[in-house]
């Protein structure tokens, strides 16, 4: 039996066996429930990454109803704008049927842009041609964010938000919270 | 932090054989980063991540949120180091920003949610309730339950201190803004009152 200490006596004492034993515990429950994800180092790695880069963070100008259609149609969403100083960029996600994979067809103020499509640690790069028109095919169906290499030197990168992609149907939507430059 | 040194010599004659603690650890890598090894900032991240995350989760914020969180606080941990002077205190530095950050994050959200519209969230971050998972082992179910009867900030507290050991809680719980054992680690009133629930618990063994 525990001797009838207040709680106030007992939290002015120093850690003991049980105190230990009931942290551990609860750590190894949190660590079971709600770790942190596997990809939270490689998300920290990239956003230092960009802040060295002194990244631009592009806005979001338009994004209509951007619900992934799930009939035999083509599985068309509606286009995404971004603007920045220096560069705007138009995008439209496509999910494909059989495999479920994206496709994304952009279009960039200019020829010659290099765009990464950023989604977790990996990156998929594709160059704008004459006509400003870029393609991304079989991507993994997970959220992405795009980041634009300006042609000219003098300019800065630009990142966009973090566009969410439901695993099944729903809505696209972008993070709000991720503009906190 | 003129205790540090104290307690981490009590916490040494507690664990004679216990590991590096998580801030002597941090400060290393840290200090060596600001003298310019750069590539310590890597494992600095692996260190800290899981503190900024349940700290970051403990203010209520959804999965999605907190990684924004975490991402922030190392980013402002980069541009702002030159200005940090004691490396010993990267641990309770980040943990606060974190902890801001994630607070003004939350705020927003409140702002364009009236369902988060409470004052303190509950701490799980919705986790779900593991009494629901059948595989969930007695004794966790029973620590679960008095958990959650503890008040929020008892459980933000807990939940984030137990990532570290009795050296790191001064820090840990000096980044919650609720400072405990400012001479050696003592246990606190969350972790008394967790403890007194537990061992008054008929169906608790401390095996």
């Amino acid at each position: 039996m525990t001797p009838p200490e207040s709680i106030a006596e007992l939290a002015t004492q120093p850690l003991d066996d049980v105190d230990e034993q009931v942290l551990g515990m609860l750590r190894e429950m949190f660590d079971q429930y709600d770790p942190p994800p596997a990809d939270l180092a490689e998300s920290v790695g990239i956003a230092l990454t960009l802040s060295a880069m002194d990244a631009e963070l592009a806005e979001l100008q338009q994004q209509s109803t951007l619900a992934v259609r799930s009939s035999a149609e083509p599985l068309a969403t509606d286009s995404i704008t971004f603007t920045s100083s220096s560069l705007n960029l138009m995008v439209q996600i496509t999910v494909d049927e059989d495999d479920g994979s994206l496709r994304i067809d952009g279009w960039v103020t200019g020829g010659g842009v290099r765009i990464d499509v950023l989604q977790g640690s990996s990156t998929s790069s594709a160059t704008s041609d004459a006509h400003g028109r870029l393609t991304w095919e079989r991507l993994p169906r997970r959220p992405l964010r795009f980041l634009m290499h300006p042609v000219l030197a003098n300019e800065r990168v630009v990142i966009t938000p973090v566009i969410d992609i439901p695993s099944t149907g729903g809505q696209l939507s972008s993070d709000p919270s991720i503009d906190d430059s | 932090m003129a205790t540090m040194t104290e307690q981490r010599a009590t916490s040494a004659t507690n664990q004679p054989t216990g590991p590096q603690s998580m801030v002597d650890e941090a400060s290393d890598h840290f200090a060596a980063f600001q003298s310019g090894e750069l590539q310590r900032m890597t494992p600095l991240v692996e260190l800290l991540n899981p503190v900024l995350w349940h700290i970051a989760r403990s203010c209520g914020l959804d999965q999605q949120s907190a990684q924004d969180v975490v991402q922030c606080a190392w980013v402002r941990l980069v541009e702002k180091s030159d200005q940090i002077q004691n490396p010993r205190t990267v641990v309770a530095w980040l943990g606060t920003t974190a902890r801001r950050e994630a607070w003004r994050v939350r705020k927003n959200q409140r702002r364009t949610d009236p369902r988060a519209n409470e004052e303190i969230p509950t701490s799980d971050g919705g986790i779900g309730d593991p009494a629901d998972d059948v595989v969930f082992a007695e004794d966790q179910r029973l620590l679960w339950t008095h958990f959650r009867e503890l008040s929020p900030r008892c459980q933000q507290l807990l939940r984030v201190i137990c990532q570290g050991g009795p050296a790191d809680y001064a820090d840990l719980s000096s980044a919650l803004n609720m400072p405990i054992g400012s001479i050696g680690p003592t246990r606190g009133r969350c972790l008394a009152a967790l403890r007194t629930a537990l061992l008054n618990d008929p169906d608790w063994s401390t095996s």
